[in-house]
């Protein structure tokens, strides 16, 4: 942030803001008491986990918080606009002209039935920001703005047409194109690979540069350093910390923000736990602490009271009397002790796996191509990759879920999968083998039968179950292996969260008593709070149960904390592949070269 | 400082719209109980008989003495739409039974089959597809003839594609979903795949569409014997009513407008129970 | 330590654009194979109805004399041998295609004349009415989703009772009632034949009731998902209105998936004619179907089942045409990223 623009009026100003929801006889209180600014040429970025509040709040921010909430405020103001006090035709003049709004699932948030131009084109015929005939000059100058090669021809083509980083590109055109002074962002990188990730950040940079005042909502710590000037931290709808970015990410003070940072996986967290203890503690009163019940240092008065004006924290801008407090990281915080053994067994062998697929357009697309390797018995082998790289396939095939068009794969010495031409293997000869290798999937929510409970999937997946008591017993031992509390038993898994989801998906795989875990994408949906707990849940198993790990990401820091030996797959070929370390540290092929330089973006 | 309130929308009542939500929801499943009584024992609403002709009563408004007041032949409306009843709703209910599980079994055999199975069966269903159901019907009846036992055959020959192409597409999205490919990685064997999986997820949806198409089977009924080609009399039949009341409609619309009123509440009975039963379905999918 | 040497370095671009030809083949193909099941599921129908002839039991020369007739075993062999009843079945078949092929649907057993004159004679009044019902339904529907959809809950239930109503009174009830409230008790409109528009109110309007229910209720049902979706709120964030969002957005949803209505509407209005002509006692193509069934003229419902199936089957192709002109995501292309 330049001094001129310390000095700048701010363009948005919020004091006070409470959104209620009304949820049967009780509100909900989704934003509480946040007060921020932002200034022209300046980027706020807001954080926190799901939940937090954080879309709540950009979208009471452009008037559209819905028909249910409940909006209060000390102040609400745009470059002197008074945004309480608007009535829906005057929101209306503003939403896309001076506040635009950037929402989250680019693929989604844009009209799958109409041209990437046409959706540009819409706040400048809505507004009417240049007369009719100049309406696609200007699409195009704001399509190659936000950095869309070819503007013209992009302009024609339909979302399902355009790439996940391309389409993030163009609804960023659609809520710039009307130059607004006020971007909210929600989410802008989270469904994107690292480098169409490092894109977005330069173009969301360019705008900020030039003058827009950016407020970016994302639990992403790698695009809110590389972007924001100040963080404000949220937790159950309160901002609990508040300060410049080199402040909050570097020397955090609220005990809730220490633990978002260490939950972030890292080039040293590799071996050490990423998320903290969590002793029972009692909960806090109306008025206390929302965090008192997970936070170590909370005691009688947090759980009574927060700081206010009236009785300000010892620090300004946290939201907390005992700030600095560390998490607790049981022990020294390590828990993995190095178990790998060269001569280990080796357990899943490829040998030149192959795989077609036909596209809708009738070619056929090499999904995997030549792909060899082997996993060892109690290692973990990361698989990284963008997206459409074939990670998936691979992960399929190995499962034996996928016949191969060439190669095979043969688990602990004996054939596995192959193809028509290495002569096949049955269904009914791999059937008893199953239970040795197992799958935890990133949407495991489809993974599971809707009209199953808890103890049907687990039971389902335990070998020789017994009866009544015993299998109740059996299945109550591997939910509490993986965390899970033996009163979820009747519950479908539609009413879990997503990290007691992908904890239940865990528990199935390893009812059968497997060797091999194949873990494909198991954290991409989750936050980084959630994330880091399965991280560790995974590495405490793996321990234990000395299981081995073919665990594929795109996120190079988890395939950093978690693996022993690295695949870096591209179009479907293994482009490099090697000891974890020699692969991140000091990488051959250009492909992880280009992917290690947008992960530092 | 003073709060400014920006938006809040105000709620009518709860209770009162709830009331107001359950009204039709009270008339129509205490007509759908009505009916089922009628079906089992005509004789509690009435000890006339259907068939007592009075020829000085012939073509009565309705009254206190004759609720639906009398047809041509002097003989009680309601009484007969009463005893009606049975053959309308048992007709319906057999054809949408036996449509359901033929249906059923062809689409899971196209489901779970092979591709020349269900290459065969989607071209076959396609075909029946293309012919509404009430000429594949009538086509039938022309083949075979008029009758009760016909009927419900052409009924069932005319709503059969609609099971089986449901119970194929669901069968097919259970077959290619996550929890299917996660029994295979179990190890799972194919019968235990379907019976457990399969055939449980496939029956909500096909149950729900079977209840709607209970009343339109009943409608369908009604129209063959509406014109002539239905079970013949003398079972009293809704739609044999209908088509006697329309000779009539100048003088006594009663004949006519009565017993299609009672059919119509049918059908909209069926229709309530299976939009409850979708809702559930929708609700247990939601995630 | 592997590096693979094969593999493309960088780049973010997938394959190249294709080829422009390349992309007409695609669509060329594509339109070639639906025309061509569409042909298919033709011949199924005449199979069907030939098998249907075959399964019919009696005697067609009976039918044919009529009943009371008695001929001699020598006329009734001329006959037999006139219509080539002796024939094997896959040669009448193949003799049956033949006459098809020419547009020659036989001759009716009953009434001596040619089924395509008879069709062709009774197919204007059918026509016009259920041209008249496809009008309404489409009007009523789309007026009633547009104005409903989305809004409060009191119009969202009545517009739920009305379609719940118009899908489950069954039509030859209706008829029944508004003949008996507009012809007989206020005169003002007539309730039976076919002279003029007048005559064309009360049939076309029973007619299209079940399908205008429908039709507003898909409608209603993509409205509300299209509305509920992301971009529904990407749009009201660039500052449109409710009913712009509606407008330039969720209809185009909701008519691509109303669309799939269209060959079941189409079909249903075609074969509510049967019921709707009988209670206004109007000629057309429905009458004709009651008698030749209670007749068991077989060639004139054979006939009539298969105008209905070459209707539907035309309009089952347009729908699907028409279905990739709404929505690009159908439409065939060169992945171009």
């Amino acid at each position: 942030m330049s001094p001129n623009v310390a000095a700048a009026e701010p363009a948005l100003v919020v004091e006070r803001l409470d959104v209620t929801f009304r949820d049967g006889a009780a509100g909900v209180r989704a934003v509480r008491d946040v007060s921020l600014a932002v200034r022209p040429g300046e980027c706020l970025a807001v954080v926190g986990e799901s939940g937090a509040g954080k879309s709540v709040l950009a979208r009471t921010l452009i008037g559209l918080a819905g028909s249910g909430a409940t909006v209060r405020a000390g102040r609400l103001q745009l470059r002197g606009v008074d945004l309480a006090a608007l009535t829906e035709p005057g929101w209306r003049a503003l939403r896309g002209r001076r506040i635009g709004l950037v929402a989250q699932d680019a693929s989604a948030s844009l009209d799958p039935l109409r041209t990437v131009g046409a959706e540009v084109a819409e706040p400048l015929r809505v507004h009417r920001i240049v007369a009719g005939r100049d309406v696609r000059k200007q699409v195009v100058t704001t399509l190659g703005q936000v950095g869309v090669p070819e503007p013209a021809r992009r302009a024609g083509q339909y979302p399902h047409q355009l790439s996940g980083g391309l389409r993030q590109r163009a609804l960023i055109a659609s809520t710039v194109a009307a130059g607004p002074d006020l971007l909210l962002a929600d989410e802008p990188t989270t469904a994107l690979d690292a480098a169409s990730r490092k894109r977005i950040v330069e173009v969301l940079r360019g705008l900020v540069r030039g003058g827009v005042a950016l407020l970016l909502i994302s639990h992403d710590l790698t695009t809110v350093a590389a972007v924001a000037d100040r963080v404000a931290v949220m937790y159950e709808g309160r901002i609990v910390e508040q300060g410049p970015t080199a402040d909050v990410l570097g020397r955090p003070r609220h005990p809730y923000t220490c633990a978002l940072l260490a939950a972030a996986p890292s080039r040293q967290s590799r071996g050490t736990k990423l998320s903290p203890d969590l002793p029972r503690r009692p909960p806090a009163g109306p008025d206390g602490c929302p965090y008192a019940v997970r936070c170590p240092g909370a005691d009688h008065r947090c759980r009574e009271q927060l700081p206010d004006p009236g009785h300000p924290g010892p620090e300004p801008g946290v939201l907390c009397w005992r700030p600095g407090t560390e998490p607790e990281r049981g022990g020294s915080g390590r828990v993995v002790a190095p178990l790998r053994r060269d001569s280990a067994e080796v357990l899943v062998e490829a040998n030149g796996v192959t795989r077609r697929f036909r596209d809708p357009d009738g070619r056929w697309r090499d999904a995997v191509r030549a792909v060899t390797f082997e996993l060892r018995a109690a290692e973990t082998l990361g698989v990284i990759g963008g997206s459409g790289s074939g990670k998936t396939t691979l992960a399929r095939t190995v499962l034996g879920l996928l016949e191969p068009d060439e190669g095979t794969v043969r688990f602990a010495g004996a054939p596995w999968v192959a193809a028509g031409s290495a002569g096949r293997v049955r269904e009914r000869d791999r059937r008893p083998r199953r239970h040795r290798i197992q799958a935890v999937h990133q949407d495991c929510l489809t993974s599971f039968d809707p009209r199953h409970t808890v103890e049907r999937i687990v039971g389902e997946a335990v070998r020789d179950p017994g009866r009544g008591r015993a299998r109740r017993d059996r299945i109550v031992a591997l939910l509490d292996q993986v965390g899970l509390s033996a009163d979820l038993l009747r519950r479908h898994p539609r009413e879990l969260s997503g990290g007691q989801r992908q904890r239940l998906a865990i528990a199935r795989a390893l009812a059968p008593s497997p060797e091999v875990l194949v873990c494909d994408e198991p954290v991409s949906a989750l936050d980084l709070t959630v994330q880091a707990q399965i991280l560790d849940l995974l590495a405490v198993l793996r321990h234990e149960l000395g299981l081995a790990l073919l665990f594929i990401s795109h996120d190079i820091a988890v395939i950093r904390h978690v693996s022993d030996r690295v695949l870096v797959m591209k179009d479907g070929w293994v482009v490099e592949s090697g000891e974890a370390e020699q692969v991140l540290e000091r990488p051959a092929h250009p492909y992880t070269r280009q992917l290690l330089a947008a992960a530092r973006a | 400082m003073t709060d400014v309130v920006v938006a809040s929308p105000t709620l009518p009542d709860r209770s009162v719209r709830r009331f107001v939500a359950g009204a039709p929801t009270i008339v129509l499943t205490g007509t759908l109980l009505l009916v089922v009584l009628a079906v089992t024992v005509p004789g509690i609403f009435t000890d006339v008989s259907p068939t007592a002709v009075d020829p000085s009563a012939a073509l009565a408004a309705p009254s206190g003495a004759h609720w639906f007041g009398t047809d041509q032949l002097g003989r009680d409306v309601f009484t007969r739409v009463l005893h009606g009843a049975r053959g309308s709703l048992l007709l319906g209910f057999g054809t949408v039974v036996l449509a359901v599980w033929i249906g059923s079994a062809l689409g899971l055999a196209a489901a779970l089959g092979g591709r020349l199975v269900d290459l065969v069966f989607t071209r076959v269903m396609a075909v029946m597809i293309a012919i509404p159901p009430l000429l594949l019907a009538l086509l039938v009846i022309a083949v075979l003839g008029p009758g009760s036992g016909r009927t419900m055959i052409a009924m069932v020959a005319a709503l059969t594609p609609l099971y089986g192409r449901l119970v194929r597409a669901e069968a097919m999205v259970a077959r290619r979903s996550g929890y299917v490919e996660a029994a295979r990685a179990l190890g799972v064997g194919r019968t235990a795949v379907v019976v457990r999986h399969v055939l449980p997820n496939v029956l909500g949806p096909t149950l729900a569409l079977a209840t709607v198409e209970v009343g339109s089977a009943i409608v369908y009924v009604a129209g063959l014997s509406f014109l002539g080609l239905g079970p013949r009399p003398p079972s009293p039949q809704w739609g044999l009513m209908l088509a006697e009341g329309r000779d009539y409609l100048r003088s006594a619309w009663w004949v006519g407008v009565c017993p299609g009123a009672v059919l119509a509440l049918t059908v909209l009975a069926f229709q309530a129970a299976a939009r409850r039963a979708q809702e559930r379905l929708a609700r247990r999918g939601a995630g | 330590m592997h590096v693979c040497e094969q593999a493309p370095a960088t780049g973010e671009c997938g394959p190249a654009p294709g080829p422009e030809p390349a992309r007409r083949r695609a669509v060329l193909r594509q339109l070639l194979r639906r025309l061509l099941s569409g042909a298919a599921v033709l011949l199924g129908a005449v199979t069907l109805t030939f098998t249907a002839l075959q399964l019919a039991p009696g005697d067609p020369v009976a039918v044919l004399l009529g009943p009371g007739t008695s001929a001699s075993p020598q006329v009734r062999a001329e006959i037999r041998a006139e219509y080539g009843l002796d024939d094997p079945a896959p040669l009448r078949y193949a003799h049956y295609l033949g006459r098809l092929a020419r547009g020659d649907l036989g001759t009716s057993y009953q009434l001596q004349q040619p089924v395509s004159q008879l069709i062709g004679d009774q197919l204007r009044p059918t026509a016009e009415l259920a041209a008249a019902a496809l009008a309404l339904t489409v009007l009523i529907g789309v007026v009633i989703a547009v104005a409903t959809a989305g809004r409060r809950p009191g119009l969202r239930a009545a517009a739920l009772a009305w379609e719940s109503l118009a899908l489950s009174v069954p039509t030859f009830w209706l008829g029944i009632v508004l003949v008996s409230v507009f012809s007989f008790q206020l005169r003002i409109l007539p309730g039976a034949g076919d002279q003029g528009a007048a005559s064309l109110v009360l049939p076309s309007l029973t007619l299209a009731t079940p399908g205008a229910g429908a039709l507003s209720r898909a409608l209603r049902e993509g409205l509300e998902a299209a509305l509920a979706q992301p971009f529904a709120t990407a749009a009201r964030a660039r500052g449109l209105s409710p009913t712009g969002v509606t407008m330039r957005h969720a209809l185009r949803h909701a008519a691509a998936s109303a669309l799939n209505l269209g060959g079941w509407l189409v079909g249903t209005l075609l074969a509510g004619t049967v019921l709707i002509e009988t209670v206004f006692a109007r000629p057309g193509l429905g009458s004709l179907t009651v008698q030749a069934v209670t007749d068991r003229d077989m060639p004139v419902v054979m006939g009539i089942v298969l105008t209905s199936a070459l209707v539907a089957t035309v309009v089952f192709t347009i729908v699907d045409l028409m279905q990739r002109v709404l929505d690009p995501r159908l439409r065939v292309e060169a992945v171009d990223r």
